[in-house]
């Protein structure tokens, strides 16, 4: 045996408590089932609200950062109908612009064999590429300069496609499985009352656009988005990437120019619309967020209570036997840190199926306006928050006696570090009635 | 020369929200290395108050408790834990046994909060319980043992560390007259072999027996029984 002050002693402390740990479980395991699953059950409500509410702006900004990547401003027509694409060249020589492209965005309805969709249709072209984000870099033009499918070549079909001039469009996977479209397939598009046959060219998979694919829109060529949509010629919002320091220039510039009949406004306004629109569901949700630690923490803290007996009692055995106070309090720490770690991978699991099947439908009055995507967008703030708040729930059940009744106990859990119990169990009963379990 | 263990005048009393209980008053004690005090007394005399007070689970509300010259009460929290964990071999009435440990591990408990390594104290532990006959039932949780055999896992609990005092609180309480008789040998033998001191309070009079020394508690008073008293009690 070693010495008390030596290094291994100290390190002996880990196998002892764990062991310790080991043993507390074994006398109650149905009690501290049940504590964790109290847990879980919180940390799933705060998790499925977390993600419910981060994925809808969330959905929207992946997508206008993909589109519009580093251009920062844009020149965006005041009706559906759009402008003249004359002015993509106007704005492009405006000062303090590097580089400006034309984009056509119309809402469609996009019906395939197994069902219809309503998409936002954009319309782009190559130009796109110097100043656009990842998803027009990563974008398959060359599927949509050919209107004829690689698989379909030198085939009767690939004639009449060409004969017909059926315009070719391109879907994300999680649309185009919707819809039950797949590549050569003829789709049919309703757009401003009238009824367009089209062609699916390319499918958008995760791996090439990433969490776009999951984006609802369908993306054509500019003239076959304008040929769609029987808006010739016509774009309804222009790209503007400023030069290096220059932002305010070019905005002075283009609002002098064209402010009068156009909007010239940041790229992200569309995202901070959505954030205007979905403000009011964020405080709802901020409040449910706060009622499910709450009941997080009910939930645990009364699962806690059943096996407080069994634990005051655990805790009074190794007083009695000798058990420091710094020992007593690793044991405390670690079931603290075992339960709430445990418990909130249990509850971030739930979580993610409650937001997939109960959390994951747009508000449709947010799904008319903005192009919301069904991906779950998880972000690492949702998960911490999660975690924190279990390991939270887990402190407040374990040791948090003294804080519900700090005056009248002098026993709260933690008593176990103060108590030097006496002898007859029957005596931890005669504290107060506030701490009887 | 100091006694190993010297009580002076000791005082304790509990309130209760309708009077106070006098526990123990003014009560002075000296036990030697080796020897086997016996106190005896009904329940609710103080019996196990005098045993919690010497094992610093209690503080006193006058007097003092000397244990190899250091005042219990004058112990920090953390001298007085080492105390209970070194010194004090503790025989409870209720055993006090960890349900989620079998009967070996609450044996080999006292070893490995010592940090004697798991093998080892396993080993220790497993001879004492050959010693205590429950070699059968080793690997039982105490839910499954019957209240004498649990009393044997306590017994042999008390005494796997080799302590220099041994406190008993009704240490036959749950035996038949031979394994009862068995474990006051086996506490007697300890006492002379590791020369501990063994302290044992019991309301039966039989164990004043095997005691070198025996004192009758009453009303919180503590009056030694002269050899005509533990005839008549034995």
């Amino acid at each position: 045996m070693s010495g008390e002050g030596s290094r291994l002693y100290r390190l002996r402390l880990v196998p002892v408590i764990l062991r310790l740990y080991w043993y507390r479980l074994r006398q109650q395991p149905a009690q501290e089932a049940l504590a964790l699953l109290g847990i879980a059950v919180g940390v799933a409500l705060i998790f499925a609200v977390e993600i419910a509410n981060t994925s809808v702006p969330a959905s929207v900004r992946v997508l206008e950062h993909g589109i519009a990547g580093s251009a920062s401003l844009e020149v965006a027509a005041r009706s559906p109908e759009g402008f003249d694409q004359g002015l993509v060249s106007k704005v492009g020589e405006a000062p303090g612009v590097r580089g400006a492209a034309g984009i056509l965005d119309a809402r469609v309805t996009v019906i395939g064999p197994r069902g219809q969709l309503p998409l936002t249709l954009v319309g782009a072209g190559p130009a796109i590429v110097p100043i656009g984000g990842s998803l027009a870099r990563n974008f398959p033009w060359e599927a949509l300069v050919n209107n004829v499918p690689a698989g379909v070549q030198s085939t009767g079909l690939a004639r009449r496609l060409q004969d017909a001039q059926v315009e070719p469009i391109a879907l994300p996977e999680g649309a185009a499985r919707a819809v039950g479209a797949s590549v050569g397939q003829l789709l049919s598009v309703d757009v401003a009352g009238r009824s367009v046959v089209v062609l699916c060219g390319a499918i958008l998979s995760a791996q090439r656009v990433g969490a776009a694919a999951e984006s609802p829109i369908a993306v054509a060529l500019l003239p076959a988005a304008q040929t769609i949509t029987g808006l010739a010629h016509h774009v309804t919002r222009i790209l503007v990437l400023p030069k290096s320091g220059r932002e305010a220039l070019a905005r002075r510039a283009l609002t002098r120019r064209f402010g009068a009949t156009l909007n010239v406004r940041s790229s992200s306004s569309e995202v901070a619309l959505l954030e205007d629109a979905t403000r009011s569901s964020n405080q709802v949700a901020v409040l449910f967020t706060v009622l499910s630690v709450v009941v997080g923490v009910l939930f645990a803290y009364n699962a806690m209570l059943l096996s407080l007996p069994g634990r005051r009692r655990y805790v009074m055995r190794l007083r009695n036997q000798g058990a420091y106070r710094h020992e007593l309090a690793s044991l405390m720490a670690l079931e603290v840190l075992a339960l709430g770690v445990v418990a909130s991978l249990v509850g971030l699991v739930l979580g993610d199926l409650l937001s997939r099947s109960v959390f994951g439908s747009v508000p449709g009055y947010l799904a008319a306006g903005f192009a919301i995507g069904t991906q779950r967008v998880i972000t690492p703030v949702a998960v911490l928050v999660s975690i924190g708040g279990g390991i939270f729930a887990a402190a407040v059940a374990t040791v948090g006696r003294r804080w519900v009744c700090p005056v009248l106990c002098v026993f709260g859990v933690i008593e176990g570090l103060r108590w030097v119990g006496p002898l007859k169990e029957d005596r931890a009963d005669e504290r107060c009635n506030d701490c009887r379990a | 020369m100091a006694s190993m263990l010297e009580l002076e005048g000791v005082c304790k009393s509990y309130r209760t929200p309708a009077e106070v209980v006098v526990a123990l008053h003014e009560v002075s004690l000296a036990v030697e290395p080796g020897e086997v005090v016996a106190v005896l007394g009904p329940s609710g005399s103080g019996k196990s108050t005098l045993l919690l007070l010497i094992g610093a689970m209690l503080s006193p509300d006058k007097g003092s408790i000397r244990f190899r010259g250091s005042d219990l009460g004058a112990m920090s929290e953390r001298e007085q834990a080492r105390h209970r964990r070194r010194d004090v071999g503790f025989i409870y009435q209720d055993y006090n046994l960890f349900p989620g440990m079998s009967a070996l591990e609450n044996v080999a408990f006292p070893l490995w909060l010592n940090r004697i390594g798991w093998r080892e104290s396993r080993a220790q532990a497993g001879a004492l319980i050959d010693r205590v006959e429950l070699s059968h039932r080793a690997s039982f949780l105490p839910s499954r043992l019957s209240g004498g055999e649990r009393q044997r896992v306590a017994v042999a609990r008390a005494l796997v560390a080799k302590p220099s005092l041994v406190l008993a609180d009704e240490p036959t309480g749950n035996l038949d007259s031979a394994r009862g008789e068995q474990v006051l040998v086996a506490l007697r033998e300890l006492a002379r072999d590791q020369d501990a001191a063994v302290i044992l309070v019991t309301h039966d009079g039989r164990a004043s027996g095997y005691a070198d020394r025996a004192y009758e508690l009453k009303d919180g008073d503590l009056h030694e029984c002269v050899d005509d008293e533990r005839l008549a009690t034995g």
